[in-house]
């Protein structure tokens, strides 16, 4: 019922509208503040996002230079396009879905070049289905970091091989942590085939990690 | 019904975060099926190699080369007239396209008559060619019958009666003489202009010294290599209108009795 029953109820309405501000810290206001010609505020949202922004591009493209320069132009088309930016998502749902949309053309474009690369050997010839690699050595070693540091290096290896379609809502979720709803509003699918692709994607790592597991 | 169920707690399994609890029905299912506990630990240990990759830090000077990279832009979209930098990617294509075609179809159509000043008509006739600095030697016909005369010096009765060549010729032409890089002409399309009319009355009692000098041989070029092959080419005399060759030695031409040629 949206009548209201006591003039208390009238009252936390009231409270309630109060409460309602735009935080100025928030993303939306330090967006919107960018938009005003506030520079300072855009660099609080870099200095936010840089890491997240280089770490997904990275774990995406497995180069860490070329996750930089992608890093930048994801912030660049943000302040580019400032101006038209909405409210309607989170601001990290906007940005994500720069990035991702970047890494994907990025990938896109070595695929066209041939670009030979480590990982490139153990990947099939049309990149659909990932082929089986050497495991790494499962002998023991001295340092427990060099393993800690060994297993990371094959797991990125690992990711970088699966195709881009499954690697980005497996990161997203599996690395980043973020909710299936907020993967579906990144990739603009639907939260069922996010789900079904990233169980997929698990798959594929269970049975190029088994020496790890 | 078995396999039915080991599918739905697998799924379940992938769906639920490590943080949160499996149902009771399949953490009942996982304590009975081997193979669904095994998958659960792998599940789990996948889940932990994955979550401790942690994130990758950005160089130290991001920030700096970010804010030199959209000073750039800045500066560079200075130089755009009209905020021209600022529309959508797909305007700027579609302008860039528009001009493309018009300076296109302009090229086109500029240099295209050009093409019709070739040292051969249409009909293969040959066109005249001249000397340098001398008379035409020979003339042709063009394929629509119109006098092709023409030539870089065309001789031009002076006021005071002496032959003169007479610089004549489209802008074009002339720049791409000037160019250095045109193909030599010695032809030129004169049939839409016309010949200077010496009237009797400027010419007073001298019209005998206008001559015009066409010899009644044939004009011979030859051409060597420098290898020892040469070639000769002879243009026979051509003869038009009131103009009537005379035999080699004779007097120069007169002018017509009509006083207008």
């Amino acid at each position: 019922m949206d009548t209201l029953s006591t003039i208390d109820d009238l009252t936390f309405s009231a409270a309630l509208r109060h409460e309602v501000v735009v935080d100025p810290t928030s993303d939306h206001a330090l967006l919107e503040a960018t938009r005003t010609g506030d520079e300072d505020a855009f660099a609080e949202l870099v200095s936010r996002y840089r890491n997240q922004i280089t770490s997904y591009i990275y774990r995406m493209t497995n180069d860490y230079d070329g996750a930089v320069d992608l890093a930048q132009e994801t912030f660049v088309r943000v302040y580019r396009a400032a101006e038209r930016y909405q409210t309607n998502y989170a601001f990290s749902t906007y940005i994500y879905r720069i990035a991702t949309n970047l890494a994907i053309s990025e990938l896109r474009k070595r695929k066209r070049r041939k670009l030979v690369s480590l990982t490139g050997f153990f990947q099939s010839k049309d990149g659909s289905e990932p082929q089986e690699f050497n495991p790494a050595d499962t002998q023991p070693l001295a340092d427990m970091a060099m393993v800690d540091f060994e297993r990371r290096q094959a797991v990125q290896r690992a990711i970088s091989t699966l195709p881009e379609k499954y690697r980005a809502p497996l990161i997203l979720r599996d690395v980043d942590g973020r909710s299936y709803e907020e993967i579906s509003r990144i990739l603009e699918t639907s939260e069922g085939t996010v789900k079904s692709r990233i169980s997929r994607a698990r798959g594929f790592l269970r049975e190029k990690m088994t020496a790890y597991l | 019904m078995r396999t039915m169920n080991c599918q739905n707690v697998r799924r379940e399994v992938d769906e639920t975060a490590p943080s949160d609890f499996l149902s009771a029905f399949a953490r009942r299912h996982m304590s009975a099926c081997r193979e669904c506990r095994a998958f659960g630990e792998e599940h789990q240990k996948l889940q932990e190699i994955l979550s401790s990759l942690g994130t990758i830090e950005a160089p130290g000077d991001f920030d700096f080369r970010l804010r030199a990279r959209l000073a750039g832009e800045k500066a560079g979209n200075a130089h755009f007239p009209l905020a021209f930098a600022n529309l959508s990617f797909g305007f700027r294509a579609a302008v860039v396209a528009t001009l493309l075609v018009v300076f296109g179809s302009v090229a086109f159509f500029n240099f295209k008559p050009a093409s019709n000043n070739s040292l051969l008509s249409n009909n293969g006739s040959p066109i005249t060619e001249t000397a340098a600095g001398g008379a035409p030697q020979t003339a042709a016909v063009a394929e629509d019958s119109r006098p092709v005369v023409a030539l870089d010096t065309t001789p031009v009765a002076a006021h005071d009666g002496n032959v003169v060549p007479r610089r004549q010729g489209t802008r074009k032409f002339n720049a791409l003489a000037s160019a250095g890089n045109a193909p030599r002409m010695g032809t030129r399309e004169l049939g839409s202009t016309p010949a200077r009319t010496v009237r009797a009355s400027e010419l007073n009692a001298r019209v005998a010294d206008y001559a015009i000098e066409s010899s009644s041989q044939p004009m011979k070029v030859s051409l060597d290599n420098g290898r020892g092959s040469s070639r000769t080419i002879s243009l026979p005399p051509v003869s038009f209108g009131s103009q009537r060759v005379m035999a080699q030695g004779a007097a120069p031409l007169m002018a017509s009795a009509r006083g207008s040629w």
